[in-house]
């Protein structure tokens, strides 16, 4: 009973994507049925320019949101793990909000921020979003990196001769390199699909991926659809998945 | 003291509302294994750390060979620590550890590769250059702390409580050891530690501390036989109080009988310690005296006696200590 109960979750879970994966192989343009199976759907993708030029943003974005984000994250995580300050509870739950904040209040927040700045909605607010929503995630996985860590082979080092920014990337980073990647990939996976902020800061011409597809899905699901969902699919589960393994590689 | 290589003048370090380090004034000659004693808490690895360069003091002067440090940073000091967990780098083998102060070190060293071997070879680490700290014992590890260490020719070697990770019997070794290490580089070398019989096998002079400040500076025989404050004496094991005076429990002589000039009292109770007995005795007015009589195999009167029996406790003049006034409370 308990098995058979198992299993149907799995189904539930499952079989939408199980449905897309297989339809996006399917040769007839009508969903519902299977004839056999094309690689039609991916070539068309592949010509297809309004989605050239979305995955061509989505990358952009995603590339320099995760530099950046990265950069300033690992910069967080490390000051919150190695200081001790007066409001630091306070500083670090204020770090780590917007993970849990609903990302429909931060693309609110955030358009309205950028037309109180008057700036003009492009690839650069999506870029510029991209990097305040990810910061908090790349500090969580350092800091959760730098748990234990030893400070004293900071000393060690500086006993050694090595001046502060000597001992940060002799020492400190290749310790705590991969809590850092994890982070960037984690960065990467969730600019790369993310749609709800997007679609509030996008500017004209600023349509990533996700915002290809869905306005793709307006007017009917198609084959090339599921393909292109597909890709992303595997490609995002890839860097999950690289991003676990570095997160519980060898401390 | 002509040759001085490390002068403390004053020195004072605040965290806060505490003074961690409370106007300590010492000299360190050239040379010279030297010991910072005392309870956790009474400054001495505050102290280490000023003299390494990780605090700064706020008061009062850090003279290294003529030259006053405060203020320089650890990295630009010519001194070098052995960390208490050694602190060896993870991700670096054996040899990259030793050779990380090499690009950095002020003295230019001509052939790197050979001079990593000839500290191993000294530490009697031949042949591991390859290791990961890892694959170390803990023995082994303080070996390459000390080569990393001691590969920079440092004016001064500091070592906080550098046998406190190790096992009983291993720390014995390291101990000969150590001293005998020191003794071929003739570097100076202050160590930290809370374990005096370490601090009086290892060193040639401790300073004792209590509270931030300095009780007692001396030869390890002087702070042991002659300990000037109720502190020092305690520390040291000298247990015996009297009215201005103390007296070791190892100068204590108990006898079964009657005998001028010494006093009466009651076994309390009776430790066997192995090589020596450590017996209680409750004098009549009250005092309680500890004495440590040798386990020499001679079944006497003394050996036989049990709790409760009567017991007379003698002492010698000369080995009372006088205590320095008013620091007796």
């Amino acid at each position: 009973m308990l098995r058979a109960v198992s299993w149907l979750v799995y189904v539930f879970l499952y079989a939408p994507i199980a449905v897309l994966v297989v339809f996006s192989f399917n040769s007839e343009r009508q969903t519902a049925v299977w004839q056999h199976f094309t690689l039609d759907w991916y070539r068309v993708l592949f010509r297809d320019k309004l989605i050239g030029h979305a995955v061509a943003n989505s990358l952009v974005v995603g590339l320099v949101a995760t530099v950046v984000a990265t950069v300033i994250g690992t910069m967080a995580g490390l000051a919150m793990a190695r200081h001790v300050f007066f409001g630091k509870r306070a500083t670090r739950s204020l770090l780590y909000l917007p993970v849990i904040v609903p990302e429909i209040v931060v693309g609110a927040a955030l358009v309205s921020l950028f037309g109180f700045i008057a700036m003009r909605l492009s690839l650069t607010t999506v870029i510029l979003a991209h990097i305040a929503f990810s910061i908090s995630y790349v500090a969580l996985v350092v800091q959760a990196r730098l748990t234990g860590f030893d400070w004293s082979l900071e000393e060690a080092a500086m006993d050694l001769g090595a001046n502060r920014w000597q001992t940060f990337w002799r020492v400190t980073l290749p310790l705590i390199a991969p809590g850092v990647l994890a982070g960037a990939l984690l960065v990467f996976t969730l600019s790369i699909d993310d749609y709800i902020i997007t679609s509030f800061v996008a500017g004209p011409g600023a349509t990533t991926l996700p915002l290809q597809i869905y306005s793709m899905v307006k007017t009917g699901v198609t084959p090339e659809i599921n393909a292109v969902s597909t890709l992303l699919l595997v490609v995002t589960i890839g860097l999950i998945a690289a991003a676990q393994r570095l997160e519980t590689s060898r401390r | 003291m002509n040759d001085v290589i490390l002068r403390l003048g004053a020195v004072e370090k605040h965290f806060g509302a505490t003074a961690a380090v409370n106007g300590v004034t010492l000299e360190i000659a050239r040379g010279e294994f030297f010991a910072l004693l005392g309870p956790s808490g009474c400054g001495k690895t505050t102290l280490l750390r000023l003299i390494a360069g990780f605090e700064q003091p706020d008061a009062g002067r850090v003279v290294l060979d003529g030259a006053d440090v405060a203020g320089v940073p650890a990295n630009e000091r010519p001194v070098n620590t052995v960390f208490q967990h050694y602190a060896l780098f993870p991700h670096l083998i054996v040899a990259e550890n030793v050779a990380f102060g090499l690009r950095y070190g002020k003295p230019k060293i001509e052939n790197p590769k050979s001079s990593i071997e000839e500290i191993l070879k000294l530490v009697r680490m031949e042949g591991l250059g390859a290791r990961k700290p890892d694959q170390l014992s803990g023995g082994q590890k303080q070996r390459v702390a000390l080569a990393r260490a001691l590969i920079l020719h440092p004016k001064v070697l500091l070592l906080d409580e550098p046998l406190a990770a190790l096992d009983v019997k291993l720390r014995k070794e390291m101990q000969v050891e150590l001293k005998a290490l020191q003794r071929r580089v003739g570097i100076t070398f202050i160590f930290v530690t809370h374990d005096q019989e370490e601090a009086l096998t290892l060193a040639d002079r401790v300073a004792v501390m209590n509270l931030g400040k300095v009780e007692q500076v001396g030869t390890t025989e002087e702070v042991f036989e002659r300990p000037r404050t109720k502190f020092v004496a305690d520390f040291m094991g000298a247990v015996n109080f009297f009215d201005g005076f103390v007296v070791r429990p190892e100068k204590m002589r108990l006898h079964a009988a009657a005998t001028p000039g010494a006093v009466e009292g009651k076994v309390e109770s009776k430790v066997y310690q192995g090589e020596t007995t450590r017996w209680l005795v409750r004098a009549a007015d009250g005092k309680l005296l500890t004495a440590v009589e040798q386990n020499d195999g001679v079944s006497d009167a003394v050996s036989r006696l049990k709790s409760g029996d009567p017991v007379w406790v003698k002492w010698n003049k000369r080995h009372e200590v006088p205590m320095e006034e008013g620091r007796h409370a």
